[in-house]
Order: C-alpha cells, then structure tokens, then sequence
C-alpha cells in the first residue's frame, strides 16, 4: 500500500496517542515527541537513534507495585536493530512470569519500523545476522520509495491502523516493479554496511562461541557500564524498597554487570569480583546464554556499545576472539 | 495479571536467637504457606529491603513458618532488631526445591556449614515426616565454633531418631567455650563415612568455600555428580528470572535453582571460584 508521507504522519498524530518519532541534534538522532509544531523537522530513516530504544519501554526507574493505566504509544521510524531488540526483551520480560510494567507499556505500543537509508560507523546488525530493513517484530512497516511511503502491516494491530488510515486518506496501489525499487535501496545499504564491516567475521548469531578470560581486551575498561546502559537488549535490574515518611514503594531500577556490586551477595562475596570475569560474563550472556534461555543472542549489532565506551572497546573485535573457527 | 514483586504482610510471632549472629524467625502468614523444602521466599521489611532466604521448617509446616536469618548486612541488621508483633514481608516461594521423589528409597546424606544449616533443617524436618520412605539419613554439620552451630537443642532430639546419624563438627574452639565433639572443618567429618555411592543422594549446602571442598570430598569418595544436590547462593532480587543478577552459567539460580546437581554445571569448579 501507498501512501503520501504527510499524510500518514497527520493521521498518527490525529489518533491523540503520543507519537515518538527521531529527530536530529548534533549529529545524532534522538526520539522526540512529535506535534504539529516539530513535524516538518523529523527525520525517518536515518541510522538507529543514539539512545535504545529500551528507553521507553522498560524506563530506567519506575515504582512498580501500583502498574498504572499507562496511555497509548507510537513509536515511529524504528530500526531493524531495535525491532530486534524488542523481540528479544519480549522474549526475556514476557516469558514465564511476565514483568507486569514492561507487559503494560508494550500492550500499549504500536512500532512502525524503517529501512535504513543511512548507516553508522558501528552498525554491525549483518554480523549478527540481521538486516538494515524490518525483518518482524514491527506492527507496521515503511519503505521509501520516490517520496512515497510504502506501507506493509506485521501484526492485527498495523492491520487495523492501516485500515483506519485507509479511510479518508488517498491511498495508491502498489506500482508495478515495486518490491524490486525496495530490494535495491536495501541492497545498496546492506552492501554499504558489508563494506563497512568487511575487517570483520560474518557468523550467525547463534553460532557456537568459546569463552574464554579476556583478559588482554579489560586492560582499558574503566568500568563504567556504558556499554550496559547504552544496550537495546540489557535489561538487568535491581529492585530497591523505599520509604518517604510513611509511603513505601519498591522501585525497580537499570542494574549493569561490569559494574563490581553487580552480583556482590550478603556477606561480601562476590563470584565476578575481578574486572575480567565481568568482562567474560558480558560476552558469555550476550553471545551463549541467553541463546540457551530465550534462543536468541542478546546482540543486535546496534553498535552503540562501541561509541559510548571511553576506551574504545569493540565489541566486534571482541566477538571475533571468541568464534570458534569452523 | 499476577504481579509477580507483590508481598504478603506476615506477623512476627517469635524470635529464636541461635547464636550471636543468627535467629530464627517465626513468622505467623495469616493461612496456610504452601511451599517444597529447598525453595526460597524474599522476606523483608517494608520501606527497608528484602533478601531471599529459605524457611528452615519442614514444608509439612504451613503456618506459622519458621525463617533463620545470620546478620551480615544493611536489611538483616535492621530485621535482627525487629520485635515479636512487627510486620514482615514476604513474597514466594520461588525456585525449585529438593526434588524428595529422586531420594525414595536411598540414603541421604546432608552436609552443611554454618547458616547453610537453614535448608538442611527444612530438608531434614521433611524427610523426617516419612522417614520410612528413605533408607537412613547421616547429617554432618559444622560450624565456626561451637558458639556459632545454630539449632543445637534440636540437634540432640534428632540424634534420637531411628535411622538417622548425626556428626557435628566445629572449626577450632575458642577459649571459654566448650565442645568435646569433632574439631575440624566439616569435611574431616566425611573421611571416615562409609556408606553405599550408588544408593546414596547427598545434598549440601553453606559458604562458598565449604560447598566446594564438601563437592569435591564426596566426588572423591565415589557419589554420582548427578546425585549431588546443592543448594546454591546468589544474588536474587526478583526471585522469577527476570532481573538477571543470579546468573550462573546459563542457570536462573531463582528459577532453575536453587537446588542444582554437580552434573548440571559445564564447570562447577569455576562456579566456587
């Protein structure tokens, strides 16, 4: 389905939902809140926004024994590496016992993803066997093509937005040839992407990895668990009682494993005390147990890991170490 | 949907001091607290904190239940100072628990140190409740001093019972104190046991250090890594696999543990490390 730009973007903020859309300051984009006032400025398209997306699904602290009736949101211009993302936090919040506030706000969202028009420095998402276009988890897609969006729904809910959008706007049937125009904008992205990584290993993200003490790679960690924080996927958190006066409230908050105190228990003890083994458990988690537990790495190939860190840690140079050469 | 942080208020009711860093607990749930020996619950104070701990009654007791606490920091300081009548929080029970259908019909060895005695006394009180179901038990428990051994008037009821040995073991005894049992650190209580590797489950639990050499003494000896069953510690806030902090290896230790056997680690070893 075809539609115009201004038009589908009227519509969404005709739905009184809060829209989230990217917008670009300093280089980098950002999601924003989108009005009639911004919309001339916003930017679909672009390489992945400089904070993950996990920023408005799973908040970095919130009280949680009262789940609150939270409002609808749409999330708009997502990118395959955060779509991913999402699958993944849904794979690890919703499971069993769900998180009762992550299961609240991703009720309410609705994600449109994009295809990536630009790509970034550290975008790696082809080495972890991903691709800069929305593969699943999106409930509405958009392709550029010729200043038109071309829409395609994942789930009932772009469905029925589609649907409702349908009404009362102009919409164009698909132009002939027109799968083939996406397939090559998203060639020549993809193929940028491989340029850029070409010093780097293609695996499967599920491939085998050893594990091993990575000693030589800590040397120049600082520990500030940036990359933990800056992460789509990390999701680890603590869980705090508090008082003010006679109010408690139990908070659950961002927790990250480089940091020392992360996995301290009573008493003092610390099974990952030295930097080190925080180090390998980092990679250990991303790359081996969470496939065992959900069947997917816990790496989208975001890439945000490699430009917040202080030290210039890559996590692509570290993967390759850990690959077991078939 | 069920909101798995949410707490029970629960009603102290008495508190049992066992030695001058651990009491007991005995907190009164208001009804009936079904859980299965080994399985933890978090137990807190409202506005303080929580921690997870494993009640220390048998699971035949469902109210009031009994939870033995050692002071080591912020939040058990603060509950070590709460009075009979105070209000307690609890959320659980979580976990797996000793998995009693894989013991019927052997003989179970329980091995611990310290606070670790806490599971073991629910595990014990448990298989006591059917003790024909099991071929005997040998309990072998040690502590720092003999100040530190927590549940000794208990202790010597248990000597007492039929089909169970009881072995007690202290580290070294200060002066002043008196013991004119074992001395020694509780592996030294195993060296001279004999009993039957292939019937036999043994399961420990204790500080670090203990649980590794304790593994280590009882592989040696000849018991099955698969019929070795630890009760393992980590850091647990949520208690249902969701924050991450318990990991070891692939494991939840709040989901998939806290009860584990030897086999199941790629390299236990490291675990203790």
């Amino acid at each position: 389905m075809l539609c115009y730009p201004e038009e589908l973007i009227s519509y969404l903020l005709s739905t009184g939902k809060t829209v989230y859309a990217p917008f670009k300051h300093s280089g980098e984009y950002y999601f924003e809140i989108l009005t009639e006032d911004n919309k001339q400025e916003l930017f679909l398209g672009g390489f992945r926004p400089a904070d993950p997306i996990k920023l408005l699904l799973f908040p970095a602290r919130v009280e949680l024994l009262d789940i609150p009736k939270l409002p609808e949101i749409i999330i708009l211009g997502v990118n395959n590496c955060d779509l991913q993302a999402v699958g993944f936090l849904d794979k690890a919040l919703l499971g069993e016992f769900p998180d009762p506030y992550y299961a609240e706000i991703r009720n309410k969202t609705l994600l449109i993803g994009i295809d990536c028009k630009e790509v970034k420095g550290s975008c790696h998402c082809i080495l972890q066997g991903y691709e800069p276009y929305p593969e699943s988890i999106y409930d509405l897609s958009i392709s550029e093509v010729g200043g038109m969006f071309v829409l395609k729904s994942g789930s009932e809910k772009g469905e029925k937005l589609l649907e409702d959008f349908s009404k009362g706007h102009r919409i164009l049937e698909d132009i002939p040839d027109i799968d083939r125009v996406i397939e090559k904008n998203r060639e020549l992205v993809k193929r940028e992407l491989e340029q850029l990584n070409s010093g780097w290993s293609i695996s499967s993200h599920t491939e085998e990895r050893k594990l091993e003490p990575l000693k030589e790679a800590v040397d120049s960690c600082i520990e500030c668990g940036g990359c933990n924080f800056v992460c789509p996927t990390c999701y680890c958190f603590m869980l705090n009682d508090e008082s003010r006066k006679s109010h408690f409230s139990k908070v659950r908050s961002w927790d990250a494993c480089q940091l020392k105190g992360y996995a301290r228990v009573a008493g003092g003890g610390n099974p990952r005390a030295e930097l080190y083994e925080r180090f390998n458990h980092r990679y250990a988690c991303k790359f081996t147990y969470t496939v065992r537990q959900f069947g997917i790495s816990a790496c989208t190939g975001c890439g945000r890991c490699i430009e917040v860190c202080p030290a210039s840690i890559d996590i692509r140079a570290t993967a390759r170490k850990l690959t077991i050469k078939k | 949907m069920v909101n798995a942080f949410e707490s029970i208020r629960t009603k102290l009711v008495k508190v049992i001091t066992e030695s001058p860093t651990i009491k007991t607990f005995v907190l009164d749930c208001g009804g009936d607290f079904e859980f299965k020996t080994g399985q933890f619950v978090e137990v807190g104070l409202p506005g303080v904190g929580e921690g997870p701990f494993t009640p220390s009654c048998s699971h035949y007791t469902k109210n009031p239940i009994e939870i033995t606490i050692m002071k080591t920091g912020y939040m058990t300081e603060k509950i070590h100072r709460i009075t009979e009548g105070s209000e307690v929080i609890l959320r659980g029970p979580y976990g797996n628990g000793y998995p009693l259908e894989k013991f019927e019909g052997k003989h179970v060895l329980i091995v611990g140190g310290g606070v670790g005695l806490a599971p073991l006394r629910s595990l014990f009180l448990t298989l006591v409740h059917d003790i024909e179901r099991y071929k005997g038990i040998t309990v072998c428990f040690g502590a720092r001093s003999p100040e530190d051994l927590i549940y000794k008037e208990q202790l010597k009821e248990w000597a007492k019972i039929r089909g169970v040995k009881l072995h007690l073991s202290v580290d070294k005894v200060p002066k002043g104190q008196k013991w004119s049992g074992n001395v020694g650190v509780v592996t030294t209580l195993l060296k001279p046991l004999e009993f039957d590797v292939e019937n036999t489950v043994a399961a420990v639990c204790g500080p670090p250090i203990m649980m590794k050499f304790t593994s280590l003494s009882l592989l040696e000896k000849g018991i099955k890594p698969s019929n070795l069953y630890l009760s393992m510690e980590s850091k647990m806030y949520c208690g249902v696999g969701l924050c991450r902090h318990c990991t070891i290896e692939h494991y939840f230790v709040c989901k998939d543990g806290p009860v584990f056997t030897y086999d199941q680690f790629e390299n236990p070893e490291a675990i203790w490390a």
